[in-house]
């Protein structure tokens, strides 16, 4: 995220990702997710690092490093719709 | 009778604001209320406070604040803004873990002051002692992630969305210029 200024409440942002697509297309493939239409899957997110104008925040890194936030999104149901409708099928 | 009367008093943080965020300082504007005995008119002299986490135990020190001199009334408004030397960086950052995992924070702000009577020619010397409980993150419980667009076959930017992060405290935090996170598939299921 850049650029980022949290608010008391709600804050919308644009976040984007480089996501190892083996490990993910591996969850897709797994039962409850690869049988869910929604093709819901749990990220786990962790050491992050944080800038201000080029310098390193660590008091807000390390914070932040202590503890996982877990996201849970339709994963599944957007891999399909960059494939054309394609469903990554359950493995076993 | 000074010191009880300052003891009497309560202190309610309204807001925090965090902006110039440096490895080693960031800026702190704090608006608070203090409600106290009208009915003795006073100056409290301006004093250096130190912010106390509560809820460890010892209690660790993870910021020091100048306050200006007020004038007792009712109600007092303390508002300051003033950059903030980071002495202790393992202190600051258990503070800010403890503000990101928590539903709540208990804070104590502490310092030696004079306490000046009117009509009495004369300055006491009294601690400015007091403790406020903070609304904290909550390990951004109910954050998530919508619109969601995944490139496959694209080693690089090959996932964006849009995220929605909670932020229950009084906190404003204008830090972040950019956020890297590496994320690898939960294991709770």
């Amino acid at each position: 995220m850049n650029d980022l200024t949290l608010r008391p409440g709600m804050n919308d942002h644009f976040v984007w990702a480089d996501i190892q697509q083996g490990p993910v297309l591996a969850g897709l493939g797994k039962k409850p997710t690869c049988e869910d239409p929604q093709g819901m899957l749990t990220l786990e997110v962790s050491g992050q690092t944080v800038e201000n104008q080029g310098e390193s925040i660590p008091w807000l890194a390390d914070a932040l490093a202590t503890h996982n936030t877990s996201i849970t999104m339709p994963v599944g149901k957007a891999v399909a719709a960059a494939l054309g409708g394609m469903r990554i099928p359950c493995s076993s | 009778m000074a010191q009880g009367k300052l003891d009497a008093a309560t202190m309610n943080i309204d807001s925090i604001v965090i902006t110039q965020a440096k490895t080693q300082s960031y800026n702190m504007a704090i608006n608070s209320t203090i409600n106290a005995d009208e009915s003795t008119h006073a100056t409290i002299s301006a004093f250096e406070g130190t912010m106390y986490l509560m809820d460890v135990d010892p209690p660790v020190a993870f910021a020091t604040l100048q306050f200006p001199e007020v004038e007792s009334a009712a109600e007092i408004n303390v508002n300051i803004s003033q950059k903030v030397d980071i002495d202790d960086m393992a202190a600051f950052v258990l503070f800010n873990a403890h503000l990101i995992q928590q539903k709540t924070v208990r804070v104590k702000v502490e310092g030696d002051t004079k306490i000046r009577v009117s009509g009495i020619a004369r300055d006491y010397p009294v601690t400015f002692r007091k403790e406020v409980e903070l609304t904290g993150f909550d390990g951004f419980n109910g954050l998530d992630v919508s619109n969601i667009s995944i490139v496959p076959g694209q080693a690089d930017n090959n996932f964006n969305g849009t995220t929605h992060i909670p932020n229950p405290t009084i906190f404003t935090l204008d830090v972040v210029s950019t956020a890297l996170e590496h994320a690898y598939e939960g294991s709770s299921r």
